[in-house]
């Protein structure tokens, strides 16, 4: 016995030095619908469902045969209250030789209250074939608002042109998406099992062609969309050991998942010619990453006693590997994070479950020119699942509630002795009317680009945070007595 | 402990309605800025086109061109700053310019900026002559003809076609850059645009004091793009007249009958350097708005 449970660990640790996971979202947020919403989104050993696909595929074996559905819906009551901007900074109108629009043409700048509410529907399933060791899976998640949200921003002094706000980064939008998974595992021996699977991620191209027949009147343009869907693909591997009757650990390894968006737009404004008086056609590229879903390792440990069981999940997210929007490489950190979950079987047909969490900001200090937010972010979840007998094939109703506590935070940006021009690469707070930049009439200065000019909507700085509660209720099938 | 359980729910209650969130002041200092002292500069401008007169028009007189173009529908407005050197034979005036300073608006959004280089090396034609009616308030002032050649050698500027050949002997690289014609910056340095140009401009108006000549202009701009470092500075737009737009200010600045004297080192020549700065006062310049070219 100590033998076997050494060769085990050994393992363990050889799958560990090998391996780095990810979580598709939504589920990153709000687990599957499954037991795991419930139980602190932890998964990684105990996972006895569809739900292993995002967890640890390799768990999949204990996955009784069935089918599930659900529904899951997501309020909040998230805010990013902007602190008010200090006399003086301010970009002025300088006409046309200004490097920049002034302030005074800016959209108002705002605060961030709340966000739309998520409601999506939860399908999942497995079956055996047959093969006692053998099973194949697939989960599916489908917001009812949008199939696919694409929605983008900056991070910086440019957003002003846009929303002139501030937006979660890894909350809201990039969680409003559809998320297919498969898989399938196999028991190799009695105490070890495998699984891989596959995440499959929505992209889109879009190319249009425009022709603007008066370049002064460009709302009267003469547009052809040429848009194309298709998917990305993400891979998942993990392993289950059974170490002894009681006690199993597992292990999971997702690659990063990303939904992009390219294209271009081929743009003429007619009357315009080439040196060599052919039609002159501007072409703009289109790059989006509207959902970055970095690599995660997932490790968990699962003790299953008479009538409970308390799992425990250990999870690393590779986040300096995260993409913003517009595809811009961020300075995120890689974090722990971590959930803990029980299950107590009160009656035989009434089992409680529950569970807390914790996810630490990957977002530092945004004291520079950029404006990530994000907060570290408590989870507190509960739920039951109610066995209903119908015959010899029983129906299980399971509920869970969740509370996700945005950790408030305050941001301010750094006084400098002097300010760098907002050139590209540049990560400090930036100058977006250089000091030097002259009137070229006058060949003099402009007394008012002295100093910090800046429309950046993240000067000087916010604070960030709230709550998000989540519920649902899912049925699950078990065809097989 | 009832009472302490109902408050505990009431202020959880009320910290999920309001997210718990406060929103947070400001450390960051206010930002003063020190006003400039214009000093003597400012007097200075206060001169410009004053003074009694000196009974000539001969000597050297900066003017101020504001002019008006319609491109792809925008307006794009151009003020450029000459001096201009007058040998007066009775009421003919021989004027020879210097370009001292030429901005544009942008169009498109994307400006468009010629390098002191690109403007010193126009080639003026000199074709006729000017004239005035009288030096006193309300006599006429018609110029010379300004025909200017940008990055291209004509044997007969008025008549002859711009060559569209890049390779063509008579354009030349006038600015020494290596590109030919004459190179203008578009955006913030975004590309390169090389062009050649024929630009013929007349100036007509009248005198509103004894050193000052207040009027508009007639103009006629032939542009050919020959080569850019992009797709869009190889775009060449037609550049279309808006003279009903048009107006130039000119005033004396060697100190004669009373005029300013903007002969800085007292060299007895009035260069670029010295008049800078003085046109603002004359053509603040305007915002283009593109309704004029409708």
């Amino acid at each position: 016995m100590h033998e076997h449970a050494a060769t085990r660990i050994l393992f363990i640790l050889i799958l560990i030095t090998y391996t780095s996971a990810a979580y598709a979202s939504p589920y990153d947020v709000y687990g599957t619908g499954g037991a795991d919403s419930a139980t602190g989104l932890t998964g990684a050993s105990s996972a006895a469902g569809p739900e292993a696909l995002h967890y640890n595929v390799g768990a999949l074996v204990d996955a009784t045969p069935g089918f599930d559905v659900g529904v899951l819906a997501a309020f909040n009551n998230v805010k990013i209250l902007m602190m008010d901007r200090p006399v003086g900074y301010d970009i002025p109108d300088l006409g046309a030789d200004s490097p920049t629009q002034p302030s005074a043409a800016d959209k108002p700048r705002q605060d961030t209250i709340g966000l739309p509410p998520l409601y999506g529907i939860t399908l999942g399933g497995s079956a055996d074939f047959g093969l006692d060791r053998l099973r194949i899976g697939a989960l599916v998640f489908l917001p009812t608002q949008s199939a696919l949200t694409l929605d983008t921003h900056f991070s910086d002094e440019r957003e002003r042109f846009a929303s002139n706000k501030l937006h979660f980064e890894l909350i809201d939008q990039r969680l409003r998406r559809l998320d297919l998974q498969a898989g399938g595992a196999y028991r190799i021996t009695d105490w070890l099992s495998a699984g891989a699977g596959v995440i499959i991620a929505p992209i889109a191209s879009m190319n249009n062609d425009v022709t603007l027949q008066d370049a002064a009147n460009q709302e009267d343009a003469q547009i052809n969309l040429h848009a194309d869907t298709g998917a990305n693909y993400g891979w998942t591997l993990g392993a289950l050991v059974n170490i002894s009757n009681t006690i199993k650990l597992g292990l999971s390894w997702r690659s990063p998942v990303i939904i992009e968006m390219t294209g271009e737009n081929k743009i003429y404004v007619m009357g315009t010619t080439d040196s060599n008086g052919e039609p002159q056609i501007i072409t703009q590229k289109l790059s989006f990453i509207p959902s970055y879903t970095p690599g995660r390792a997932n490790f968990g440990a699962t003790w299953t006693g008479a009538r409970h069981e308390v799992s425990l999940d250990a999870r690393y997210t590779r986040w300096s590997q995260f993409l913003d929007t517009h595809g811009q490489a961020t300075d995120f950190n890689d974090t722990f994070s971590f959930g803990l979950g029980g299950k107590y079987k009160h009656a035989e047909h009434l089992e409680l479950l529950g569970g807390v969490g914790f996810e630490p900001t990957p977002v530092p200090k945004q004291t520079g020119r950029t404006n990530y937010v994000d907060n570290s972010r408590g989870v507190v979840t509960a739920g039951a699942r109610h066995k209903i007998a119908m015959g010899d094939r029983p129906l299980l109703l399971g509920w869970f509630v969740q509370l996700h506590v945005l950790m408030e935070q305050t941001t301010q940006k750094d006084a400098l002795d002097s300010y760098p021009d907002c050139s590209p690469g540049e990560t400090a707070l930036c100058d977006e009317v250089p000091d030097d930049t002259r009137d070229t009439r006058s060949d003099s200065a402009y007394p008012d680009a002295r100093g910090l000019q800046t429309g950046n909507p993240g000067f000087p700085g916010w604070t960030s945070g709230g709550w998000i509660g989540g519920f649902g209720v899912e049925l699950a099938w078990e065809p097989r007595p | 402990m009832n009472k302490y359980k109902t408050r505990s729910l009431i202020l959880l209650i009320g910290a999920l309605i309001t997210g718990c969130v406060e929103r947070a002041e400001t450390s960051f200092p206010e930002q003063s800025i020190e006003p400039i002292d214009m000093g003597d500069a400012m007097e200075a401008d206060l001169g410009l086109g004053e003074g009694s007169g000196a009974g000539t028009m001969e000597g050297t007189w900066l003017l101020v061109h504001e002019n008006s173009s319609c491109v792809l529908g925008q307006e794009q407005v151009s003020v450029a700053d000459y001096l201009i050197d007058i040998e007066q034979q009775g009421q003919a005036l021989r004027e020879t310019r210097t370009i001292c300073s030429l901005d544009l608006s942008p169009v498109l959004g994307l400006n468009v900026t010629v390098p002191p280089a690109a403007f010193q090396s126009v080639e003026y034609a000199d074709v006729d002559l000017g004239f005035f009616s009288a030096l006193g308030e309300g006599g006429g002032y018609s110029s010379s003809l300004e025909l200017a050649l940008w990055g291209v050698r004509l044997d007969d500027p008025f008549f002859e076609e711009l060559p569209r050949d890049v390779e063509d002997a008579r354009v030349f690289d006038a600015d020494s850059d290596g590109a030919p014609g004459v190179t203008f910056i578009v955006g913030d340095n975004v590309c390169e645009r090389h062009t050649i140009q024929r630009q013929l401009i007349h100036y007509t108006g009248s005198f509103t004091a004894p050193n000052r000549i207040d009027g508009s202009s007639t103009n006629l701009t032939e542009t050919l793009v020959i080569g850019g470092t992009s797709p869009i500075c190889k775009t060449s737009p037609a550049v279309e007249s808006n003279d009903s737009f048009n107006q130039f200010v000119m005033v004396r600045v060697d100190g004669q009958g009373g005029a300013i004297d903007l002969d800085a080192d007292n060299d007895g020549a009035i260069t670029c350097d010295e008049i800078k700065g003085a046109s603002v006062t004359l053509i603040p310049g305007r915002e283009p708005a593109n309704a004029n070219c409708r």
